[in-house]
């Protein structure tokens, strides 16, 4: 393991050590046992959405004993369906028209996915490809690696801010791209999506078997500009 | 006991709890009341585990959830105001190197009480990651954020951690 590495695990821990003594001493920020006294009366409008709450909860509960009562009848049924498939499976005429059909149906409509088992990637700080243009007045005032991403923070004069992110190819990442309309464009011939949202221009796409997304509040061409310059 | 039964529980054991703490932030009973609600939105449609309804664990998380939800409303009423916006941050890392640290006493003090003083939105995410284990996708579903702004507040929460050791002498 890389020392680099190492330190960053250690400082994990003494996160992890620092968030359970928060939450163990949340009383001295926060006191309890005087609540009951308080002055406050909740209006009746509050109290009416709450009661909302709970009913809202109570259907949903009764959704779920629903739902799990149709599994036990679908359960039931399949069982029908199994013992009388095996009925039919025994008589030979049957069994082969009915296999020709799957066989097919497979045939025409199946697609197969070969699911090759690839390497973890560890993202190093060191071997991330960084813009090499930047817009006017700004410059990068922080980055690092944390888990199995990486990200720099860019700001300008007067405080503008934009992100660069990188993930490893396999990494689960979620992009709030709700209600916004996806626009297929290409980085340096590679395919990438470009969205706005709430005045935040972000790109997305892959290269070198990273996943690169880059959001500021800058237009367009501004951030296909940068985004190019990363190679 | 069914979810149900736990939402009425938190609630009865700490509606004027989460009132308090939205009201410190919206200074504004009405608003106040539409965070406590929102906080029990983001309960009704995110799962979580309670172990027990008294605990500091499940205390600071109901804090957690409605400090967020407070600042959340806060940041839709003052649109110009920057008190809570995450672009507010001194930090500035000019020559960002490779951590290197010293375990001692005086480390894990820092880190605690940089912790406790640091600007709640950076502590809580850091806190709900670290101690509760959750996920960036979970934080920022609870905390009603998106995935970037979890990831952008973890990321300077350290900044913040590592230049408090670094002043403190313990990073070179």
């Amino acid at each position: 393991m890389k020392k680099q590495e190492l330190n960053e695990r250690v400082f994990d821990e003494l996160l992890k050590y620092a968030s359970a003594d928060y939450v163990e001493n949340i009383d001295s920020q926060w006191p309890s046992g005087e609540e009951p006294d308080s002055e406050h009366t909740f209006s009746q409008e509050f109290n009416k959405k709450m009661e909302l709450i709970f009913a809202e909860q109570k259907k949903r509960e009764r959704m779920i004993k629903i739902k799990q009562s149709l599994v036990k009848a679908a359960v039931i049924v399949l069982l029908v369906l199994t013992a009388s498939l095996f009925t039919v499976m025994t008589v030979d005429a049957l069994r082969v028209k009915i296999l020709n059909y799957f066989i097919e149906k497979r045939e025409k409509s199946t697609t197969y996915f070969m699911n090759s088992e690839s390497p973890v990637v560890i993202l190093n700080a060191q071997d991330i490809a960084l813009p090499t243009y930047l817009p006017n007045g700004y410059s990068m005032v922080s980055d690092g690696v944390i888990d199995d991403y990486y990200i720099a923070i860019y700001k300008d004069d007067a405080e503008n801010e934009f992100i660069l992110e990188v993930l490893a190819e396999d990494s689960i990442v979620g992009i709030d791209s709700e209600h916004v309309n996806v626009e297929h464009i290409k980085i340096n011939n590679q395919p990438a999506e470009y969205y706005l949202k709430d005045k935040i221009g972000i790109i997305s796409y892959i290269h070198n078997e990273r996943i690169y997304v880059l959001s500021a509040p800058l237009d367009k061409d501004e951030l296909i500009k940068i985004a190019e310059s990363i190679k | 006991m069914n979810k149900k039964v736990i939402l009425e529980q938190l609630y009865h054991q700490y509606k004027i709890l989460m009132f308090k703490v939205a009201f410190s932030i919206l200074n504004n009973s009405s608003l106040a009341e539409d965070a406590v609600h929102a906080a029990f939105l983001k309960l009704l449609e995110n799962s979580f585990v309670i172990d027990d309804i008294t605990s500091k664990k499940t205390k600071t998380f109901m804090i957690i959830v409605v400090r967020n939800m407070a600042i959340n409303i806060y940041n839709k009423v003052n649109k110009e105001d920057k008190k809570y916006r995450d672009d507010n941050l001194d930090i500035t890392d000019p020559s960002p190197g490779p951590l290197e640290l010293t375990i001692n006493f005086e480390t894990i003090d820092i880190i605690k009480d940089t912790l406790r003083s640091m600007d709640s939105k950076y502590a809580d995410v850091v806190i709900l990651k670290y101690f509760y284990d959750y996920s960036y996708k979970k934080i920022s579903s609870l905390l009603s954020i998106s995935e970037q702004t979890v990831r952008v507040r973890i990321h300077r929460a350290r900044r913040i951690l590592a230049s408090r050791l670094n002043e403190g002498g313990s990073m070179s």
